[in-house]
């Protein structure tokens, strides 16, 4: 706790004024506050004085001043949530801005994978599951002894992690897809390295892409299966909502895997390759 | 006898206690048990406080002391707007010609408030800590914080039925107003009502609560209703209630405390007094005191006009934590809680709650919080 006697208010008088105001969202006199204090480099480092600059900055449109005080010092957890909706928060109306109109669920769910949160106001763990973190233990665990469960054990595990048979059985077919997914991806992966072929300087035309496609990224329903997903392929029907809007960066195992988007190789390459050798892929 | 008034501030019985309450109330004259209000009669004063000591003349300060006349900086009795009290009922005048006055629930900013070694200087002076501390004269620290104990209790007892009332410490002084009738109490006998005898004291004072018969019940009602009374109609008048010739003693020790202190309390008045001038604040008070006693604090240290009674919460019964939660239920969520203190409890109890801490560890803190309070950052 610094005296600072020209000034009058000691850091923890500070973190107190600066709590009180944005408890009442007085963020005007939170400005005035902040503009007032004097440039000392202990008092603007001090947790509680950071959380206040960035729900200024919020308040006043200021993203990237927000971006950069998020991002530049470690907060502690219990801050976590408050910041994590600024900066989510923030980019959605960004986001909404570079496209004209409201975002829907689908299109925040991009925007929170294309920006993820910074570690210092994120521990890593995933938050934004729908199921709770028992039941999807449960799963998992029935998971790695049986995939393939019959209807009466459904019914059960419904039971067990107090979900619906359908929610139970759309887990499941889920889960198997992925996995199916991600196995394939595995198995191209180590087929690349083996041939000494370089795919990946085709990941950035991808993103030039985007134009190309559909806007109709709204309405995004995945597909029920690899196959289904081919003969989308085939017949050229070109609208695959959110292709586009996937960053092909980081094609790690770290990153969950969903349907047709799993494979990023076998559409990139029906988009600008050949359509026979995404068969092929798919085929395997 | 130093020992025992020691004992006094920890609201232990010491035993010589009733004796003492004897001579108290013979001494005072006009007691609680007296129907009629009638002037006091000569004053007995303890020997302990009449040592040698010299006592210069500090009438410089005379000033900020809240004298039984003009009322402190702060709300009138008369302008005061009928606030609700934590039961929703009005309390207080109410003209027609007043604004109507904010409800609880219009509150933006609830300064919850503790009172030793923050608001009063008291307990301190006893211990010799604020002596220690702040470079001061412990004899005379030791005298003033003995003399103001003194006054402490006797008003309580005299005035405030603590002698009835303290086994049976309510958190707040509208807690037993359930059990009123509402009768008249003008020409009431608390003396001979019953409620001190064995019949009438077969009761049990539970930390849970009060039990005891449906009459007995009524008469602790009554009780609490009169002190609500009293505090209400003295609050700005403590001469007045405590007469002369002790409300001249009494001028004169809180101008010593005032010197001893610098201007401690001085400080802490102007704050309360910033925030009560604003419609959308209020003070509130938990004290880990028990609630006469508290109440005896509060008038005799001037502070009747910052708290409405119904903004004094005693947390001996139930604990801080308790307290505030009650505070924060009757102004609901929207409200801002700003919680004032200087001890380990309300601070622990604040950051539980998420509401923003403000320690008070001298005196240059509450000039702080007045600087704070008049550029509206708080």
């Amino acid at each position: 706790m610094s005296i600072l006697p020209s000034f009058g208010f000691t850091q923890e008088q500070v973190a107190c004024v600066c709590e009180v105001l944005q408890q009442g969202g007085n963020l005007e006199r939170l400005g005035r506050f902040l503009w007032s204090l004097p440039a000392c480099d202990h008092l603007h480092k001090n947790e509680s004085v950071l959380k206040a600059k960035a729900v200024v900055a919020f308040h006043r449109g200021n993203f990237r001043e927000l971006y950069k005080i998020l991002e530049s010092h470690q907060f502690s957890p219990h801050n976590h949530p408050k910041l994590q909706q600024l900066w989510l928060k923030a980019h959605y109306v960004e986001a909404e801005k570079l496209r004209g109109r409201p975002l829907g669920a689908v299109g925040k769910y991009r925007v929170r994978r294309k920006f993820p949160l910074p570690r210092t106001i994120w521990d890593g763990e995933e938050t934004s599951y729908c199921f709770k973190e028992k039941s999807r233990g449960v799963l998992r665990e029935w998971y790695t002894h049986n995939p393939y469960p019959s209807p009466r054990e459904k019914r059960e595990l419904a039971e067990a992690t107090g979900l619906t048979t359908t929610q139970v059985s759309n887990w499941f077919k889920n889960r198997r897809q992925r996995d199916r997914a991600a196995e394939a991806k595995e198995r191209e992966n180590s087929e690349n390295n083996n041939s000494g072929n370089n795919k990946q300087n085709q990941l950035s035309p991808l993103d030039g892409g985007k134009s190309l496609m559909s806007s109709s990224e709204d309405e995004f329903s995945p597909p029920q299966s690899p196959d289904q997903n081919s003969l989308l392929l085939l017949q050229g029907n070109m609208s695959h909502p959110g292709v586009s809007s996937y960053p092909m960066t980081g094609l790690g195992g770290a990153q969950p895997l969903h349907g047709m988007h799993g494979h990023p190789h076998q559409l990139q390459d029906s988009l600008l390759g050949p359509l026979t050798s995404s068969l092929v892929d798919l085929g395997s | 006898s130093t020992p025992a008034f020691f004992l006094y501030s920890h609201s232990l019985i010491p035993p010589s206690r009733s004796a003492d309450l004897r001579a108290v109330m013979a001494a005072y004259g006009q007691t609680q048990y007296s129907p009629a209000l009638q002037s006091a009669g000569p004053y007995t004063p303890y020997t302990y406080h009449t040592q040698g000591y010299s006592m210069p003349s500090y009438s410089k300060y005379c000033h900020i002391i809240q004298y039984g006349g003009p009322p402190t900086p702060g709300k009138e009795p008369e302008g005061v707007p009928a606030r609700r009290s934590s039961d929703g009922k009005l309390r207080g005048r109410k003209r027609v010609s007043d604004p109507q006055p904010p409800l609880d629930s219009d509150i933006e900013r609830v300064f919850v408030w503790d009172l030793d070694e923050t608001i009063i200087i008291f307990h301190s002076l006893l211990t010799g800590s604020f002596s220690t501390r702040f470079g001061k004269d412990s004899s005379k620290a030791v005298s003033l914080g003995l003399w103001m104990e003194e006054m402490i209790f006797n008003l309580a007892d005299s005035r405030l039925f603590f002698n009835d009332l303290e086994e049976c410490d309510q958190v707040h002084i509208d807690d037993v107003a359930s059990d009123d009738n509402g009768q008249d109490l003008s020409m009431y006998n608390f003396g001979t009502d019953g409620f001190q005898s064995p019949a009438g004291a077969g009761t049990l004072c539970l930390g849970s609560g009060v039990h005891g018969g449906v009459d007995w019940m009524r008469k602790l009602a009554f009780r609490y209703r009169r002190v609500k009374e009293i505090y209400n109609t003295y609050k700005n008048n403590v001469g007045g209630l405590v007469g002369s010739p002790k409300r001249e003693e009494w001028l004169q020790l809180r101008r010593e405390m005032e010197v001893l202190t610098d201007l401690w309390l001085t400080q802490a008045v102007k704050a309360l007094a910033l925030i009560n001038s604003r419609p959308n604040c209020v003070n509130v008070l938990v004290t880990t005191t028990q609630l006469i006693p508290a109440l005896s604090k509060v008038l005799l240290y001037g502070l009747g006009s910052a708290f409405p009674i119904e903004n004094i919460y005693s947390a001996t019964k139930t604990g801080k934590e308790s307290c505030f939660e009650r505070v924060a239920q009757r102004f609901g969520r929207r409200a801002v809680y700003v919680v004032i203190g200087d001890g380990v409890e309300e601070e622990s109890v604040a950051k539980k709650k998420n509401m923003p801490f403000w320690r008070v560890s001298c005196r240059p803190d509450l000039e702080a919080l007045s600087h704070a309070l008049e550029l509206d950052y708080l």
